[in-house]
Order: C-alpha cells, then sequence, then structure tokens
C-alpha cells in the first residue's frame, strides 16, 4: 500500500468540488429548466400561429404548436437533467 | 430640479456623432476588456513563480476550479478540450459585467442634443464642463458595460451554439451529428425527436443571450434610477448586489456553456443504449462471478 494516498481521489490536485460551486450549478440548472420550458412553448406558439396566418387554419396549427413547443421545452430539461446526473 | 432621470435606452450609442455602426461604446468596452485579459494573463504567465504571490494565486485558483467542473461534467478528456473555450467565456463576460460597477460608466461623456431626452438639450452646448439641473441628462456616454447591449450577448451565443456544432462534428463525426437533426430510421417519433434538437440549439441561443442581457440591463437601470432617487448614495448596496449578479451571470453562462458542448458531444439514441447494455453486461458479470466465489467459499468451509 502506498505510503501517503491522495486525500481526494476525484482529481490529483486536490480541489476538488466545493459546495459553493455546486450551489452555482444548481443556480444555472434551475435558471435553465425554467426558461427551457416557457421558450419551448413560446417558440411553438409563434410558429403555430406565422403557420395559421398563412395557411388560414386558426388555432389548429398554433394548438399543436404550443404543445409541441411544450413537449421540446419539457425534452430539453430532460436532456440537460439526464446528462448532468450522469456526469455528477 | 438637481439632476433630470438619465435617458434609458436598449440600443448602445455611437461612440462619436457619425461614427459607423459597429463602433459603439459597448464595443469600446468589449476591447479594452479584452485586451485586460490578455494582459493579465501574460502578466501572470510571463514569469511563474514556485511560490506564487497574492494574483498569481488567484489566477491559478480559478483555473483550477473550472479545470475541475469542465472534468467533473464533460470527463477528464473531454473537459480538458472544453476547458479552454470556457474559462475564457468566463472571464470575458465577468469582465463584461463588471464595468457597470465603475463610476464614470455612463456618467461621462459628450454632450447630446438630442431633444428626446430632455427639450433643453437642444441648448446644452452653452453648458459647462459639469451639467446639473434640465441639462444633466444630456449626455452621450463614452463607455457602456458590452453586456447591456443584446448585440454582444447574442454575438456570444451564437459563438456557442456554433462552437457546439463544431465540437459535435469533430467529436462524433459527420454521421452522427447530422443524424441527430435528421432522424428517418425510427419512425414517427425519431423524426419528432430530431426536430426537437433543432428547436432545443435555437432556445440555447435565445436562452443564454436574453438571460444575460436581461440581468446586466436590469442591474444597470436599476443603478441609474435608484442613484437618481437618493441622489447617489442609496445606490451603494446595490453595487454589491450588481458585483455579485455580475459573477454569478458569467458562471452562468460559461457552465451552460460547458454543459452544452458536452451534451452535443455525448451520443444519443442508438449509442447512448449501447453504452448502457455494456454497463448492464458488465454489471451482471461481476455479479455472477461474485456469487461463484462466494459458493467455492462456502463449499470450502463445508469441506473443512
Amino acid at each position: 500500500m502506498a505510503e501517503h494516498e491522495p486525500h481526494n481521489t476525484q482529481n490529483s490536485r486536490g480541489g476538488g468540488s466545493n459546495p459553493y460551486q455546486g450551489a452555482l450549478v444548481a443556480f444555472s440548472l434551475v435558471g435553465q429548466v425554467g426558461l427551457m420550458i416557457s421558450l419551448g412553448a413560446l417558440l411553438g406558439v409563434f410558429a403555430g400561429l406565422f403557420v395559421d396566418s398563412k395557411l388560414h387554419t386558426t388555432p389548429i396549427a398554433t394548438i399543436i404548436g404550443l404543445l409541441l413547443g411544450l413537449a421540446a421545452g419539457i425534452y430539453g430539461v430532460f436532456r440537460l437533467i439526464s446528462t448532468f446526473r450522469k456526469a455528477g | 430640479m438637481l439632476w433630470n432621470l438619465p435617458g434609458i435606452h436598449v440600443p448602445a450609442d455611437p461612440l462619436y456623432p457619425g461614427a459607423p455602426p459597429f463602433l459603439t461604446n459597448t464595443f469600446l468596452l468589449t476591447i479594452v476588456g479584452s485586451i485586460l485579459i490578455i494582459a493579465l494573463m501574460l502578466f501572470v504567465g510571463r514569469n511563474p513563480k514556485q511560490v506564487p504571490g497574492k494574483l498569481q494565486n488567484l489566477v491559478e485558483w480559478v483555473f483550477e476550479q473550472f479545470l475541475n467542473l469542465c472534468e467533473q461534467v464533460a470527463g477528464p478528456e473531454r473537459g480538458r478540450k472544453f476547458f479552454p473555450w470556457v474559462l475564457t467565456i468566463f472571464l470575458f463576460v465577468l469582465f463584461a459585467n463588471w464595468w457597470e460597477v465603475i463610476p464614470g460608466i455612463e456618467t461621462i461623456g459628450f454632450k447630446s442634443t438630442d431633444t428626446a431626452l430632455s427639450p433643453a438639450c437642444a441648448h446644452v452646448g452653452s453648458q459647462g464642463f459639469l451639467l446639473f439641473g434640465q441639462y444633466s441628462n444630456c449626455i452621450t456616454p463614452f463607455f457602456r458595460p458590452p453586456s447591456t447591449d443584446l448585440n454582444f450577448t447574442i454575438a456570444l451565443s451564437i459563438v456557442t451554439v456554433v462552437m457546439t456544432q463544431v465540437y459535435g462534428f469533430v467529436v462524433l463525426g459527420f454521421r452522427l451529428q447530422i443524424g441527430r437533426y435528421l432522424v428517418f430510421n425510427q419512425g414517427i417519433m425519431g423524426f419528432i425527436v430530431g426536430l426537437f434538437e433543432l428547436l432545443l440549439e435555437a432556445m440555447r441561443l435565445i436562452s443564454l443571450s436574453f438571460r444575460l442581457f436581461g440581468n446586466l440591463f436590469a442591474g444597470d437601470v436599476l443603478l441609474v434610477v435608484i442613484s437618481f432617487i437618493s441622489i447617489g448614495v442609496g445606490a451603494i448596496p446595490f453595487y454589491f448586489l450588481e458585483i455579485f449578479v455580475g459573477f454569478i451571470q458569467a458562471f452562468v453562462f460559461a457552465f451552460l456553456t460547458l454543459l452544452f458542448f458536452t451534451l452535443g458531444t455525448t451520443p444519443h439514441g442508438h449509442e447512448a443504449h449501447e453504452e448502457e447494455h455494456l454497463a448492464e453486461t458488465a454489471h451482471a458479470e461481476h455479479e455472477r462471478v461474485a456469487s461463484a466465489l462466494a459458493g467455492a467459499k462456502l463449499e470450502e468451509a463445508h469441506a473443512q
């Protein structure tokens, strides 16, 4: 057995992750989660409104756009969190 | 009235009357900030000491923290690849954010005759060096924090999203990277998920740029308004708040950049399932060997 084992096996520099960094990371993620869901819905609605104005199908494309946008937002959040969980 | 509320407007002002469109007061501080970062790094890196001084210690600590973060999120190999980019973005945005707490930024400039600011501005030319009363806001500032300009934040976000694609093509290869968006072999759900991925890129661009711009522009307006209503003294606590917000937003931008790079270079779908399958197989094999060993030990004990 080695005489001097490193205290922190996470990295050889001995820095490790500090609690402040964890809080900052959590803060970033929380903000991004909220933005992704709302932006998905917004983009979907705008795309739907554009399609509706061109095809005169109000409000079908808007509703479909809203639902798809929400789904895209939730999918984005899922990918974001799942990657982070794998990393953490 | 001692002074008027300074003019609050979203677009950046030209550096001087008749300046080309790109030459704005935010552009000037972007260049100054870049030069400062380069000078700081050259100064610290030119003659590093075995026992570091205060400045070298601080820079090394920041480097270490970000390298650890990159390696934890993206893994050792990819983390080291992303690290220079992520740290550069952090320092660049941090410098861009912290300009707003320096006195003189947005309060020193040339006299503006724009009557939209105040009707008295038409006659500001007759005033002296310091402007008071109805002339007090007839100023076009020389300097304005870069992060309060939407052009700066959108440009930075476009660079990030483009670099995500570049890293994707480099790490995953052309076929996998294109296959992320154009999925034709997994039915209608696969096609929709491909569209979602495309939509996510747009969402990343908007979320990155508008978050930074919104936070910093709001902070800027807050400082201006509080200074106006409290003769400057009441704004002192808010300066500390803005130092904090500037740091947090710089970190958020850099961290999300790192996360997007990681997401953009992580194979998903078929490859991810393969990885999970391999891990499961390895785990099952490990358990099988462990139980066989335990059985053998038990038999040995019985024999004795």
